[in-house]
């Protein structure tokens, strides 16, 4: 029995009965936490929740500011970020089952009414059992063969095989063509944003012009006539209006500090939303609502 | 790795920003409440949530495809005032997600806000739609969604990444009013293309602030401005001291040379 669970929950080899042990505690551990949560009463619950909030932020805090050992550049608190991240895995993988429940019941749902779209629905249910056989198939029994009794080309598949074809062939490709996509996107969205409607509209599209032309061959031949150095060897100061030149300079110089100014405001408000919710200032769940 | 002891100049600025924030919001609690400007996009969403209702059609509210960080923490707070609004209205809200946790997190969130506008017979545990944990995936899923349900109005605020085009080009294609914001500056052009409004940088966490209208936020916005200022201060002193060093006369005068260069050393990222 033991070694049918170690088999399935850990393939790995080193895994001893000590690796249960701690995994029964582990669960036990949490599902207490998880009742005393549940059954305290909303107050408390918050509290609870606030003071673990403050915990887990001051030892990230705690352990920046610091100081550390100049030859190792570890302070006595760095050795434990590993443990500390991990806990936001084991709540992670709580919420799995969460995510699983919520796609199976919309599905279903969506089947049994025979709403619009119900076949993309049943395609689904489809391909999730599939996925999760051939993919514990794959991971447990890899080297067996599934469907031995078909002659030609089912035959020579395994596990492993079936799990690729779907996995590789079938959500590798799908994204990738999903991906793909977004350059036709690119174009009717770019169609809209340079038709000339206004001043900026006009701006706009005078630099996205002057960026692509920079960009591509055709068009720094069409300033290719502007020598950037003049026949005494000095530098040609008209060189500058060269379009390769012109493109760096808008992206150097107006495109760059746009974009460090709105990552300024950006970093300070992540900064004060993060002091909020790690101070707890920001009281109730969201909103009005007072703790 | 880093750590402060690596630059505590700028270690000591963090902590100085923090405490310019801390104290801002103390203050507006203790009742200095501040007035902030109004943003054209968040006035757009009563707007876009009452034509979604004259239409029969329900809204859509996207928090990102990051998981539960304080990004889409702050995408769901501004989606709880959406849904009210929506709830009011008597309207369908649809969240779809990316993360199991982020799922949980955004069920709460609109049962609140559907319990809080008076209407908690209206909310369907199927609004909240775990889609998948794949970024391409989720953006078909999304795209489908739009499609299929013919929303009328599609909010997208959070984390978004190369999907971003997808969902606000389909919105387009269906005639949905858009309103978007997102913290990665590189998506903003591509949701300015296709959105109606769109909410840029720092404005994105000024959101729930300007919703809601709360004392605490309001305060932190407001200590994110006086930080700002002192940004500003400490670029502009690294400009000037860069640009006397460059004045022969200074730069060879003992005594205005090493203050200078002291100022500019320390203003330099190491």
């Amino acid at each position: 029995m033991l070694h049918t669970l170690q088999h399935f929950f850990a393939p790995m080899p080193g895994h001893g009965a000590w690796y249960f042990e701690k995994l029964a505690l582990g669960l036990l551990f949490m599902f207490a936490i998880l009742g005393a949560l549940q059954l305290a009463p909303r107050r408390a619950r918050k509290g609870i929740i606030a003071f673990f909030t403050f915990l887990g932020g001051a030892y990230y805090a705690a352990e920046f500011f610091w100081p550390t050992n100049s030859a190792t550049n570890q302070n006595f608190l760095t050795p434990y970020q590993d443990t500390v991240a991990g806990l936001a895995s084991v709540v992670g993988s709580f919420a799995i089952g969460l995510g699983v429940i919520s796609l199976l019941q919309n599905h279903t749902r969506q089947l049994a009414r025979r709403r619009p779209g119900w076949g993309y629905s049943a395609i689904f249910l489809v391909f999730f059992l599939a996925m999760t056989v051939f993919g514990l198939m794959n991971a447990y029994s890899a080297k067996s063969t599934v469907i031995p009794a078909v002659p030609g080309f089912w035959a020579r598949q395994d596990a492993h095989g079936l799990f690729q074809f779907l996995f590789v062939g079938g959500l590798t490709n799908l994204g990738s063509a999903t991906f793909a996509m977004i350059a036709f996107y690119i174009a009717s969205a770019a169609y809209r944003a340079f038709r000339i409607r206004s001043l900026e509209a006009t701006l706009l599209m005078i630099a996205a012009l002057i960026i692509m032309f920079g960009s591509v061959s055709f068009g720094t031949w069409l300033t290719h006539g502007i020598h950037p150095v003049l026949a005494d060897g000095s530098e040609n100061p008209w060189a500058n209006l060269r379009i390769e030149n012109i493109a760096q300079w808008l992206m150097l110089q107006v495109n760059t500090p746009a974009q460090r100014g709105i990552l300024f405001g950006l970093t300070l408000g992540l900064l004060a939303t993060s002091l909020r919710y790690w101070l707890s200032l920001e009281r109730g769940a969201y909103f009005e609502k007072e703790l | 790795m880093q750590h402060a002891s690596e630059n505590w100049w700028v270690s000591g600025l963090v902590i100085l920003l923090s405490l310019i924030i801390v104290g801002k919001v103390l203050l507006a609690q203790r009742g200095r409440v501040p007035f902030i400007r109004r943003i054209s996009g968040l006035n757009a969403i009563d707007e876009a949530v009452g034509r979604a209702t004259e239409m029969g059609r329900p809204v859509m509210m996207v928090p990102g495809i990051s998981g539960l960080d304080v990004v889409t923490l702050q995408a769901l707070s501004i989606f709880s005032y959406i849904a009210r609004a929506v709830a009011r209205f008597g309207n369908k809200s649809i969240i779809p997600t990316i993360d199991p946790i982020v799922t949980g997190v955004a069920e709460e969130t609109l049962q609140d806000a559907y319990a809080d506008a008076g209407r908690p017979e209206l909310y369907d545990s199927g609004d909240v739609r775990y889609l998948t944990g794949q970024q391409f995936a989720f953006a078909s899923g999304v795209a489908g969604i739009i499609v299929r349900e013919k929303v009328a109005a599609s909010f997208l605020f959070g984390a978004f990444f190369a999907e971003s085009l997808i969902f606000a080009e389909v919105g387009q294609q269906v005639g949905a009013i858009q309103v978007a914001g997102t913290t990665e500056t590189n998506q903003i052009p591509f949701f300015i293309a296709a959105c109606d409004y769109v909410i840029i940088g720092d404005e994105f966490y000024a959101a729930s602030a300007y919703l809601s209208r709360d004392p605490t936020l309001l305060g932190s916005i407001v200590g994110q401005d006086y930080c700002k200022l002192l940004l500003l201060a400490i670029i502009f002193l690294g400009l000037i001291g860069v640009s006397l060093l460059n004045v022969p006369f200074l730069a060879h005068s003992s005594l205005f040379s090493h203050p200078l260069h002291w100022v500019v050393d320390l203003l330099k990222v190491k």
